[in-house]
């Protein structure tokens, strides 16, 4: 059974009282709340992932609860609460959809330790998967989304999972959640009706859900190895620039982007290694036009990977590279 | 100076070391088991850290065995220029002289 089989008023119900028990990846989410907008959410967003009833196990326990005391009533106010940790400060009630988002990320990067995780996000095509690896407010989510919008596999917008035994990556396949100006750039892209509605949210200028297609669930089982690791930022104005970079140095990066990495130790170490000698290649890379970054993707991800380890700036005469 | 009484250098701590480097590139990555840190030194210092896993060293030793690895003349690598890599590789708490 899958969420949209699923009615909203059963989803409410269920949400309510035993929970709802969704698998997104390889994780099994029972998530309860009493906020009918969070049934909504699930049927918006999670319309096509697969709902376990009667599950006896969850790796996940969410819980997204209306705020105490007068917080109910006034200036309403929503918290999420994983196992028995509120990760966040309340936020606004009309912000409760993107509350079970950040929950979920939350507990994935808290609890997962059996994965390298590194603040990332994965997209796959042709059976190769792309890190875009950055600190927030770098254009990660907006890339992530003018990509998945031209048929890419997502695996994440925010939580790259690499398999400590072969360091592949592993779908976690949530929706991506977009913030600001990104929203309505994306929208203009839909053709398909997959970015859902903008919540009002001064702090972020609105946040938006972005749907993963049918395919993208359809596939969260199948994880792949790393193609391309790359690390963007948006800058306004700045033309498509790129520049190669040492995995010596790409390691460092991701590291440092890691959730987990010190945790692990050795084991970290071994693990994301693995994973930059199976990466083609590591790039900066800088841009503001999402039209040009996105086909510098796809040209990028479209050549075979003999030549790929050999690509110079020259072979890409209409971009330039740093000095 | 009496080669028994020259100063010896040894790995910070017993625990092993973990090197990784990519064909082409300079830099070496060093995994510190023992603290955790993972560190960027450049091919010769991570040649330093391997000669010292095999034990303390006189400065001299370990200037002849890495010129005996790296097929370095000693006049390409004097053993003056051990001095900086070792001090450096010591603010990085990896090496330390061995008291004993």
């Amino acid at each position: 059974m899958i969420v949209s089989q699923c009615s909203l008023n059963a989803l409410r119900h269920q949400l309510r009282w035993g929970g709802v028990c969704i698998r997104t990846g390889p994780f099994l989410c029972r998530i309860q709340s009493p906020l009918p907008e969070i049934a909504r959410a699930l049927a918006d967003s999670y319309a096509h992932f697969p709902v376990i009833p009667e599950a006896p196990f969850a790796d996940i326990h969410l819980r997204v609860l209306p705020g105490r005391g007068l917080r109910r009533w006034i200036r309403p106010q929503v918290f999420c609460q994983c196992d028995t940790e509120v990760p966040f400060n309340p936020h606004p009630r009309r912000l409760a959809p993107a509350m079970l988002e950040w929950g979920l990320n939350w507990a994935v990067a808290n609890l997962a330790h059996w994965y390298l995780m590194i603040h990332a996000a994965v997209l796959e095509r042709g059976g190769r998967c792309l890190v875009l690896s950055a600190l927030a407010e770098s254009g990660k989510s907006t890339l992530c989304a003018a990509l998945a919008l031209r048929g890419w596999r997502v695996f994440s917008d925010e939580i790259a999972l690499i398999r400590l035994p072969d360091s592949q990556l592993v779908p976690l396949a949530r929706p991506i959640c977009l913030k600001g100006a990104s929203i309505e750039l994306i929208r203009q892209r839909d053709c398909e009706g997959l970015v859902g509605p903008t919540w009002p949210d001064p702090v972020r200028g609105g946040i938006a859900l972005v749907r993963p297609r049918r395919e993208t669930v359809a596939g969260m089982e199948t994880p792949a190895p790393v193609g391309w690791v790359v690390f963007p930022k948006f800058e306004p104005g700045c033309p498509t620039q790129f520049s190669p970079l040492p995995k010596a140095l790409a390691f460092l990066r991701l590291a440092d982007n890691s959730f987990n990495y010190s945790l692990l130790g050795t084991t970290g170490f071994q693990t994301l290694a693995a994973l930059l000698d199976q990466a083609q290649g590591c790039y900066k890379f800088r841009y503001s036009k999402l039209d040009e970054a996105v086909l510098w993707f796809e040209r990028l991800m479209d050549r075979p990977p003999e030549c790929s380890a050999s690509v110079s700036s020259s072979e890409w005469p209409e971009m330039s590279e740093p000095s | 100076m009496d080669w028994a009484s020259a100063p010896r250098w040894r790995l910070l701590t017993a625990s092993s070391l973990k090197f990784h480097a990519w064909p082409g590139e300079e830099f070496v990555l060093v995994f510190h088991s023992a603290s955790g840190d993972t560190h960027l030194v450049d091919a010769l210092s991570a040649e330093v850290l391997r000669r010292l896993q095999d034990g303390p060293l006189t400065e001299e030793t370990l200037w002849r065995r890495l010129l005996e690895q790296t097929g370095f003349s000693a006049e390409e690598f004097p053993l003056d220029r051990l001095q900086p890599i070792l001090t450096q590789l010591e603010q990085l708490s990896l090496v330390e002289r061995a008291t004993a």
